[in-house]
C-alpha cells in the first residue's frame, strides 16, 4: 500500500472516529471543513491536545482548536456551561482527544499492529506553534460544527 | 432494594463527572459514589470503604486498569464484585484479556448516555 493511499484511509478513519465521538458524547454533528494544510505550523492562540501512540508504529494524535471552541465543546461534553478555559475545560478536551485517538488506534491496529496510547497532554496559551517531526503516515483534517472548527492530525512512523 | 455504593476510577475528571450523571439517570438506589484518579488511589479507597460495584478505565497513570483489576480480584471480599471496564480500548484481545482477569463487563468509549445507562442498570440491578 502506498503512503498516499494509506494517508487517505487514515483520513477516513480519523473523520469516522471524530464523528462517533461528537455524535454520541457531545450530541453534535460535524462535517469536513476546508483542508487546513495551509495553516499547518503557523502560530495560533488556543488549545493543543496530544495523545501519544506507540507500538510497531509510533507517533501522536492531536486536537487543535481555539479557546472559545474548547469551552463550547467542554460545555456540551459535560452538559454544564463553561464560559472560559480552565482545568475542567482542558480535562474535557483531553478526554475528547483520548476518545478520538483511541478510536483511530482501534481502526489502525488491523493494518499496523497493536498500539498503546499515552494519557493526554493539553496545552493552552498564546502563540502556540506545533512542530512535528517527519512521519511516514500522516493525516490532517478540519472538522466543523455549527459555529466552531477543530483540526485533527495523526502522525505515525515505523518504530 | 438496598442502596448501592460504587467506585469510579478514571484519570479524567470529565469522565468521572459524566459517569456520576449517568448513574443518577439509572434510577438505581445509589448510596455513596466514590471517585479515584488511578488504580492506586482506587485500592486505597477500597481499604477504607466497602463498595458494591466498580467502574474503571484502563489507560491511567500510576496503576492502570488491568493492574487495578488484578489487585481487586486478589481481595477476598471483591472476588466477585461487579467490575465494569469503561475504556477507549476496543481490540478483541484486550476485551478477552480483561474478561479472563475477571472483569464483569466492558463498555467502550465513546458511548451514548442511553447505552451506558441501560448497561449499568442491567448489570447493577442483578
Amino acid at each position: 500500500m502506498t503512503n498516499e493511499l494509506a494517508n487517505c484511509l487514515i483520513e477516513d478513519i480519523v473523520f469516522a472516529a471524530a464523528d462517533e465521538v461528537f455524535s454520541s458524547m457531545l450530541a453534535s454533528q460535524i462535517a469536513l471543513a476546508d483542508a487546513p494544510v495551509e495553516r499547518d505550523g503557523l502560530p495560533y492562540d488556543g488549545v493543543l491536545s496530544v495523545v501519544g501512540m506507540t507500538g510497531k508504529w509510533v507517533g501522536s494524535g492531536f486536537l487543535i482548536c481555539s479557546g472559545p471552541t474548547a469551552a463550547l465543546l467542554a460545555s456540551r461534553f459535560l452538559m454544564t456551561e463553561m464560559s472560559s478555559v480552565g482545568d475542567e475545560v482542558l480535562d474535557a478536551i483531553g478526554e475528547i482527544t483520548n476518545m478520538i485517538v483511541g478510536s483511530v488506534k482501534n481502526g489502525l491496529e488491523e493494518r499496523l499492529g497493536a498500539m498503546q496510547l499515552s494519557v493526554p497532554t493539553v496545552v493552552y496559551g498564546k502563540n502556540i506553534r506545533a512542530h512535528l517531526m517527519k512521519s511516514q503516515l500522516r493525516s490532517i483534517i478540519a472538522c466543523r460544527g455549527d459555529d466552531w472548527e477543530i483540526v485533527l492530525r495523526i502522525c505515525l512512523t515505523k518504530a | 432494594m438496598e442502596s448501592i455504593d460504587l467506585l469510579i476510577v478514571d484519570d479524567s475528571a470529565a469522565i468521572r463527572k459524566i459517569l456520576q450523571r449517568v448513574l443518577l439517570q439509572t434510577e438505581l438506589p445509589l448510596g455513596t459514589v466514590f471517585e479515584a484518579a488511578d488504580g492506586s488511589q482506587g485500592l486505597d479507597l477500597l481499604k477504607q470503604h466497602r463498595v458494591d460495584a466498580i467502574l474503571s478505565d484502563i489507560n491511567m497513570p500510576n496503576m492502570d486498569g488491568v493492574e487495578f483489576l488484578k489487585s481487586v480480584r486478589e481481595i477476598p471480599e471483591y472476588r466477585s464484585t461487579p467490575f465494569i471496564m469503561i475504556t477507549t480500548e476496543g481490540s478483541q484481545a484486550r476485551v478477552k484479556e480483561v474478561a479472563d482477569l475477571g472483569a464483569t463487563s466492558y463498555v467502550r468509549k465513546p458511548f451514548t448516555t442511553d447505552q451506558l445507562r441501560d448497561k449499568l442498570t442491567s448489570l447493577l440491578k442483578s
